[in-house]
């Protein structure tokens, strides 16, 4: 993980961002000197324009009529045809909002989680419960949306357990979880984070262990309580990598977690559901509409990539995060 | 909604559904078990191989045997020391040399030591008497199958021939990415396939004729052959509530609410998130007042009309919607699809629910496990004017195609492949030792899928028929003809009423033993829903969808969906239906109908 100047685990690229406002040295010295890098770079770089810049290629079959029997090469060219019909079609405004809401809602509510989280674990003593408490929330991040999924809709169910913990505590008819269009957004997002937090907050507890135990120290001998220690030291300590990653976060707001969605959507909760990748899967994919799928996937992508350097831009600026 | 429908006919029908269930009767094969390469007498009847042998390019063997002694496929097949007769079978002649079709497997099966989809007894038997070979391009199954399909196309290198159905084969043919095979199809295909496959006036040809021409060889999907569902009812619950057999919808109501007071199962009728469809769906109920959504059926004014907007669906909304106010559906039901609702019947959460035939598997399993539990069928509902009505099939089906540009021995080989194997479906009594691959579909190669326990059968590890069979294009339906899977039930049937001592070994084959039991009552499920085809609503668009129509397909349907789940949960008033039928004419429905009477014009004229 890449760290912010004032924490022991400085990173190299902070480092080299730092060294580089002095003289360059030319190009082919850098070649010479560095020579074993570059070629270490290389089967890298290979793999990155095979599987990143070569398949850019069927960007072109978003402003094509596209005909598998025909390929790339023969299908009709349309303009942006497919742009203006996916937005005039009558789910265009509810699909951007549910896949906003629900990424939105993941990111803030899962950032909150992990932190929380991270910085209760750090105040445990006990080295063992801390283990086992980690590793116990960490564990589910590693299990696909599938098993995840088959498992919450027994737990979620109207005799599942949640269900009869809130029926015996608050009475009442079982709560819809999984059916309800105005709840379903909730069980989205409140089930990611549940899955997400404990492998989230390793991050912050891998800051939290760089902070300077002396600076603890030290407060308390001047009489600061654990509060007082937490809000004047801890939080500022690891304030640059939450603002980090709350920035990296900025490139996932279109992304609200296909998978998932597909496993616990329904019918009935279509309206609140249903987000751009899922439209994608069955307009492109089940109903072969490779063009229009493809002209959202761009559209999608580039809000991501505008995003992205907006995150970069603004790391760079709060977090002193920089890669070139 | 047809769309829909085939593809999920294609997804389950053949690999998930038979094997799951174990079923061997409607799982055919293409591959057929011939234990031959004795010297071969030509039958008697309607020999499919003797047709192409007069068309059959001047390079070939005239009904040359292949060498018996240094055949592999002789020696698997002389396995069968039980059998205690001798079969004729058809002539064959070998193409040599041999041709090789590049074909996508489906992939996914354990095979015996050193076997594969191209070195097993099947591929043996074919190379040895039709002098046909495959060569394995790649494995995938469904959605994957579908798009590396795509991906060949689009590539300019599909496989030599393949299924497709739906908007998928609108657009081949409008491509012209297929092969028109009219011509080799008229002097090659056999007239007892002909005849059999009901060339060309069937419905199933709709997909496969365009003016005149054909680009592809049609599937024949039987009345009832999937997805017609019946009534499975708790008869032992019946009994306790000391009901007699429900008749009308009303009386359906009374005896699940009687089920569920009496506490004799949790729910009472199983459903789920698809209301109308191919398990565990409600269609009998929507039948019972003359709809089925998601069809289209012929109006007074003689258009076409879509059934799911008619005022009578709103009716029976009405009344699903108080089933499950009243507790009668599981509350969760809208998710689950078809597979999941399963285990409300296996737990016994629910004494009702509307299956196809192939549903008395699981059906056989609990009643073995339990003797207590007894089900029996219950006739389909009637609505207050008397009408009963089942989701039917239909024929439409998908289609083999071939590649542009394919070498037209190829297709010729194909169908000369079709029509050795039509013959041994129609006249498979005659050649039942391998028609036992066709029609006990999981084992025929005696000492190698199976073995003779005492009077019972064990089957091997060896992988079923299914691994050569369902993918390589040549799958059951294909091969086959709409009233097969009647005709050989029928014949089965019969032969549990004979004498133990009027019965060979290949016939006890399939009746002696627990399964051979339990296979006989899916049978007796089977001829039941044959005999009530006239409730039967068939879906009266049979052309596949344009592609104007595709293009609203899938939000018509998730509307569809999603109003008639929500006023059952009661998440909307059932006056929300009329709101539908506003919204879906507007946001496509107008098209759709359109297009819909467009074709049907075209046809009734």
């Amino acid at each position: 993980m890449i760290q912010s100047p004032p924490s022991p685990l400085v990173g190299p690229t902070a480092v080299r961002a730092r060294a580089g406002a002095e003289a360059k040295p030319s190009l082919s010295k850098t070649l010479r000197q560095h020579w074993l890098l570059y070629v270490m770079l290389i089967p890298a770089m290979v793999l990155l324009i095979l599987f990143s810049f070569y398949p850019l290629i069927g960007i072109v079959i978003a402003f094509q009529d596209f005909r598998p029997s025909r390929g790339l090469a023969g299908s009709e060219f349309v303009g942006l045809k497919n742009f203006v019909e996916i937005f005039t079609m009558r789910e265009a405004w509810p699909l951007f909002r549910n896949t906003l809401v629900i990424a939105v809602g993941k990111i803030v509510i899962g950032t909150l989680a992990s932190l929380t989280f991270a910085l209760m674990v750090h105040e445990v003593a006990s080295r063992i419960f801390k283990r086992v408490v980690q590793t116990m929330t960490t564990l589910p991040h590693f299990l696909s949306w599938v098993i995840i999924g088959g498992v919450m809709v027994q737990v979620l169910a109207s005799a599942g357990p949640l269900n009869n913990i809130i029926v015996s505590i608050f009475g009442g008819p079982p709560i819809r979880f999984l059916g309800d269009p105005s709840i379903f957004q909730w069980t989205v997002i409140l089930s990611d984070t549940w899955k997400g937090f404990g492998f989230g907050a390793v991050i912050y507890l891998a800051a939290l262990t760089g902070i300077n135990p002396e600076l603890y120290e030290a407060a308390a001998v001047d009489g600061a309580n654990r509060w007082a220690r937490l809000r004047h030291i801890t939080l500022p300590g690891i304030s640059s990598i939450v603002i980090l990653l709350a920035c990296l976060n900025l490139g996932n707001v279109l992304n609200a977690g296909f998978e998932q969605i597909l496993v616990l959507a329904n019918p009935l909760v279509y309206s609140t559901g249903d987000i751009i990748d899922t439209w994608v899967y069955r307009r492109g994919l089940l109903q072969s509409e490779y063009s229009l799928s493809t002209a959202l996937g761009l559209v999608r992508s580039v809000i991501g990539f505008v995003l992205i350097l907006l995150s970069y831009y603004l790391a760079g600026r709060f977090a002193n995060y920089r890669i070139f | 909604m047809k769309r829909h429908e085939i593809s999920k006919q294609t997804k389950y029908s053949r690999r998930n559904v038979l094997k799951i269930m174990g079923v061997a009767t409607g799982g055919g094969i293409a591959t057929l078990a011939l234990n031959a390469c004795a010297p071969v007498a030509a039958p008697t009847t309607a020999p499919a191989g003797e047709q192409p042998a007069a068309e059959k390019p001047a390079a070939e063997q005239p009904a040359a045997q292949p060498p018996a002694r240094e055949s592999k496929w002789a020696a698997v097949s002389k396995l069968s020391p039980k059998a205690d007769w001798t079969p004729t079978y058809p002539a064959t002649k070998p193409y040599d040399p041999p041709v090789v079709f590049s074909l996508p497997a489906n992939g996914g099966y354990q095979w015996k030591e050193g076997e594969s989809y191209t070195n097993n007894p099947y591929a043996w038997m074919r190379e040895e008497l039709l002098g046909i070979k495959y060569d394995i391009r790649w494995e995938a199954y469904g959605d994957v199958r579908r798009q590396k399909l795509k991906a060949d196309l689009a590539a300019g290198d599909p496989p030599d021939m393949w299924v497709s159905s739906g908007a998928d084969l609108t657009q081949l043919i409008a491509d012209e990415a297929v092969e028109d095979i009219t011509a080799i199809w008229e002097a090659s295909a056999s007239p007892l396939v002909k005849e059999k496959k009901l060339y060309p006036k069937g419905d199933n040809w709709i997909p496969a004729i365009r003016n005149g021409k054909v680009f592809g060889v049609a599937f024949s999907y039987g009345p009832a052959y999937n997805v017609d569902n019946i009534g499975y009812l708790r008869l032992d619950f019946l009994e306790k509530i000391g009901g007699k057999m429900p008749e009308t919808v009303d009386d359906v109501t009374a005896m699940l609410k009687a089920f569920k007071e009496q506490g004799l199962c949790q729910y009472g009728i199983n459903a789920c998130k698809n209301l109308v469809t191919w398990h565990n769906s409600l269609d009998p109920i929507f039948g019972a007042y003359g709809v089925m959504p998601g069809l289209w059926r012929k109006a007074p004014d003689g258009t076409l009309q879509y059934d799911s907007i008619q005022p009578a669906v709103k009716t029976v909304l009405g009344i699903i919607r108080q089933w499950y106010a009243d507790g009668l559906i599981d509350p969760d039901y809208y998710t689950k699809g078809e597979g999941d609702a399963d285990a409300n019947t296996t737990q016994g959460k629910i004494g009702l629910r509307y299956s196809p035939w192939w549903a008395q598997g699981r059906i056989n399993d609990m009643e073995r496990a339990d003797p207590a539990v007894k089900w029996g069928l219950t006739p389909y509902p009637k609505g207050p004017e008397g009408k009963q009505g089942r989701r039917a099939s239909g024929m439409v089906g998908p289609v083999v195609v071939f590649k542009k540009g394919i070498e037209p021995r190829k297709i010729e080989a194909a169908l000369a492949d079709l029509n050795f194997e039509m013959d041994l479906h129609v006249n498979w009594e005659k050649y039942q030792q391998y028609g036992h691959a066709s029609h006990n579909g999981t084992r025929w190669l005696e000492n190698y899928e199976y073995v003779w326990d005492g009077d019972d059968i064990k089957l091997t590890d060896t992988p079923t028929i299914y691994a050569m069979a369902d993918e390589i294009g040549f799958t059951f339906p294909w091969l086959c003809y709409p009233d097969y899977q009647f005709d050989v039930n029928k014949l089965k049937l019969r032969w549990f009423d004979l004498p133990q001592d009027q019965l060979n070994k290949s016939m006890k084959l399939f009746v002696v033993g627990q399964d051979a039991l339990a296979d006989k009552k899916r049978m007796d499920v089977y001829a039941t829903i044959y005999d009530t085809l006239d409730v039967a609503i068939f879906n009266e668009y049979k052309a596949p969808p344009t592609e104007e129509m595709a293009k609203v397909f899938a939000d018509m349907y998730k509307l569809e969906n999603e109003t008639f789940n929500a006023i059952v949960v009661g998440n909307q008033p059932l006056d929300s239906f009329d709101d539908f039928v506003k919204e879906w004419k507007a946001v496509g429905g107008d098209i759709w109908t359109a297009g819909v009477n467009d074709w049907y014009k075209s046809v009734s004229q």
